[in-house]
């Protein structure tokens, strides 16, 4: 394979622990603060003997001990400590139960630069469905989750990570993926807008017959378009990344590109300087992590930038990338190490962060 | 752009056909399905095939059937001299064919890797003449699963297999139809169960470790109306990927579609029809970069033939060339092909010679002795 330079600034642990299975921040997400100074990431963290196919299998690790820790730099990313818990499976299963969660129609507020907002899926019996969690303090607290009406109980299981993207107009874009109307995963957009944030159905991207297509991962251009990076799946095969546009503010889609062989799941970041950024793991040996280019809105990509090669298995990448005021990236992902002393599938899940810039 | 062929058909001259297995009361065939090895400096060939006990058997009716049973034979041959002479080979080890025959190998390979999850398949170096890769499929737990072994010594020996993924489809049927693109990587193109259960639809897999793993990369051709199955697929010049598709059309149409691809396979379209009547097919790229595609006849006169691109992007296609046209029915063809140094072709196919008639009161539509042949021309 043909690979561009990547100028690797420093590859850090952010957590890892040989009793704990720890990643996925693709699907919390991850936030900047003064200009890249201060960095917040959120990853699934839960318990994991590493001793049986159970202790690692995807739906097992999101329920029981499951939750959905953040971690905190001060620093740009170089060092990280242990910060608050975003949502914790079981108070929210306990939670449900006693009837302590409505479904709500309307009465989110929109975000500002302090107030954060994250999506994720959530257990609701046998299904998944998408909550919205809300912090006022840049992470300090989290409340939530909200069962938005329409997001969630009315489709039959939808999905969702942290994709919002706000527009001119004030409201906000939020990117889930729904079963509706054929069981077949496609991303379903969501408009939260007006003075009580109502919130409801924009649009659906494209589906395909027969290949589920997951975990959007939006940006704005500096010309207005909208920009979204799908997982598109065969089943049980590693995914592939699709583009799409839309050029009227999420109403209408169309298809623009494929990206890569493999890549499960991409991350997409507009950088200031114009160019897209897609980062996404390779889940097939020789395990890789890594990120290409566009210069034209997604339209063609460059070959790819090798970040990293030779995971101990299928079950890493899950990456998100954050562009410093001072232009280095930082790409916070989940790893495994195949030399690792602790091996099931594959070493220790961790959260790992390396800070680059493509040469 | 859409791929034109010219009308008219020319006969070949020069052909020189050469019997590589026949015996009567034998059906040996397939070599498209089975594979065409080629090693060395491109004139050490193996072909395999499939063979069977067939002879003529009276039921209480007084009518004749064919009666068919496992030959003891390895269906496998190699020539050292790019298709003039064949010596019989070793059974490969995951041959089923062990009736009557001394060799302990069969299906159980296959049946114990995928019981025991074990993957011993070693990657192989392209550039190497001693590699090879043999794609192929089997049943498998009780599914028909596909395949790849590896080999470093020239088919002697293989490891293996890396089974491919079967991402929900009821089977999967590879044949040994492979490429390794520019950047290295390795892609397959199995014809996989449509969602009637009926064989139609070809998908293209990709491995990055040099054959080892491999993993669901595209829909390569899926039609609503008719199956498109066993494909065979050359790089070009340019980048692209051309495949040749067999379709199977209801009721009796048998051609073949060229499908592109201009993203090393990750997305496919249809390029046009390579003929009116033909298939399956197997293409080559010739040393000044035309294209060269051969198929079986089964219209009269029934025989092989082939078509040669006019360009190096397989955009414009001459006329229909006849290799041989005395077949003696339409169960014949199944044609696998290889370049060989001097620029000259070895094409390897099964044969139904005239000699063996099928018996007047005999109801059943294929079957009877084949042969297995290979011609030699320079296109």
């Amino acid at each position: 394979m043909n690979f561009r330079e990547a100028l690797i600034e420093e590859s850090v642990v952010v957590a890892s622990d040989a009793a704990s299975y720890i990643g996925q921040p693709f699907e919390g997400g991850a936030w900047s603060f003064d200009g890249g100074r201060e960095l917040l990431v959120a990853a699934l963290e839960t318990p994991c003997s590493y001793q049986s196919r159970g202790s690692v299998d995807p739906y097992s690790v999101r329920r029981g001990r499951a939750a959905w820790q953040t971690w905190r730099s001060r620093d740009g990313g170089s060092t990280w400590q242990r910060d608050a818990v975003l949502h914790r499976i079981a108070d929210t299963l306990a939670r449900l139960e006693e009837g302590g969660i409505e479904p709500l129609a309307h009465g989110l507020t929109v975000p500002d630069s302090k107030r954060l907002m994250a999506m994720l899926s959530v257990p609701v019996g046998q299904h998944l469905t998408a909550g919205i969690f809300v912090s006022p303090d840049r992470g300090g607290t989290w409340q939530g989750p909200n069962l938005i009406n329409g997001l969630s109980l009315s489709f039959k299981e939808s999905y969702a990570e942290s994709a919002i993207l706000p527009r001119e107009d004030g409201s906000l874009l939020l990117f889930a993926t729904s079963r509706h109307p054929n069981n077949i995963p496609r991303p379903a957009v969501m408009l939260l807008s007006g003075a009580e944030s109502y919130l409801t159905l924009l649009s659906y991207l494209p589906h395909h017959v027969d290949m589920e297509r997951r975990f959007p991962s939006p940006v704005r251009l500096p010309d207005g378009r909208i920009v979204v990076a799908v997982t598109q799946r065969m089943a049980e095969a590693p995914g592939h990344t699709l583009i799409f546009c839309s050029d009227d503010d999420g109403r209408t889609w169309e298809s623009l590109q494929r990206v890569n062989d493999i890549g499960d799941p991409a991350h997409l970041l507009a950088l200031r300087d114009g160019r897209l950024l897609l980062t996404y793991g390779v889940p097939l040996p020789p395990y890789r992590l890594v990120a290409r280019l566009s210069e034209d809105g997604g339209a063609s990509w460059s070959e790819a930038y090798l970040l990293r090669e030779g995971g101990g298995s299928a079950d890493l990448g899950s990456a998100r990338t954050i562009e410093r005021a001072d232009g280095t990236l930082v790409t916070l992902y989940q790893w495994n190490d195949a030399d690792d002393e602790v091996i099931f599938s594959g070493g220790r899940r961790y959260l790992a962060a390396l800070l680059w810039r493509p040469q | 752009m859409k791929v034109r062929i010219a009308s008219g058909i020319e006969e070949v001259a020069g052909c020189q056909h050469v019997k590589v297995f026949g015996e009567p009361e034998v059906f040996a065939g397939w070599p498209f399905n089975n594979g065409l090895e080629q090693y060395g400096d491109g004139s050490e060939l193996v072909v395999n095939f499939v063979r069977y006990r067939c002879q003529v058997r009276q039921r209480p009716d007084g009518s004749n059937a064919y009666w068919s049973g496992m030959h003891p034979d390895s269906g496998r041959r190699r020539s050292l001299d790019g298709g003039q002479t064949w010596q019989v080979e070793g059974h490969l080890p995951w041959d089923r064919g062990k009736i009557g025959s001394t060799v302990a190998t069969s299906g159980e390979l296959l049946e114990d890797s995928w019981k025991h999850g074990i993957v011993d398949t070693l990657p192989i170096d392209p550039a190497n003449g001693d590699h090879g890769l043999f794609t192929g499929s089997g049943r498998v737990g009780g599914v028909d699963r596909s395949f790849v072994c590896t080999t470093h010594d020239r088919g002697k020996s293989w490891n293996g297999p890396s089974f491919l993924p079967q991402n929900g489809v009821d089977f999967s049927h590879n044949r040994p139809s492979w490429l390794v693109r520019p950047d290295g990587a390795f892609l397959t193109f199995p014809t996989t169960a449509q969602k009637t259960g009926r064989e139609g639809q070809v998908f293209t897999y990709i491995s990055l470790d040099r054959g080892v793993t491999w993993a669901f990369l595209s829909v390569m051709a899926a039609s609503d109306s008719y199956a498109l199955i066993m494909p065979a697929a050359v790089n070009l010049p340019s980048g692209r990927i051309l495949a040749a598709v067999r379709v199977h059309h209801y009721p009796e149409g048998l051609w073949t579609e060229l499908y592109d691809s201009n993203d090393g396979g990750r997305t496919w379209g249809f390029a046009g029809r390579l003929n009116d009547h033909g298939a399956p097919c197997d293409l080559m790229v010739l040393p000044d970069g035309r294209l060269l595609a051969i198929y079986g006849c089964r219209r009269p006169p029934f025989g092989i033939r082939a078509r040669i691109s006019e360009d190096v992007e397989g955009w414009r296609w001459g006329p229909e060339l006849i290799l041989r046209g005395d077949g003696a029915s339409e169960d014949l063809g199944y044609p696998r092909g290889a370049v060989l140094p001097d620029g000259s072709v070895c094409t390897t196919y099964y044969f139904h010679e005239r000699e063996y008639p099928k018996p007047a009161d005999c109801d059943q539509f294929h079957w009877g002795t084949r042969s297995i042949f290979a011609t030699i021309f320079k296109p």
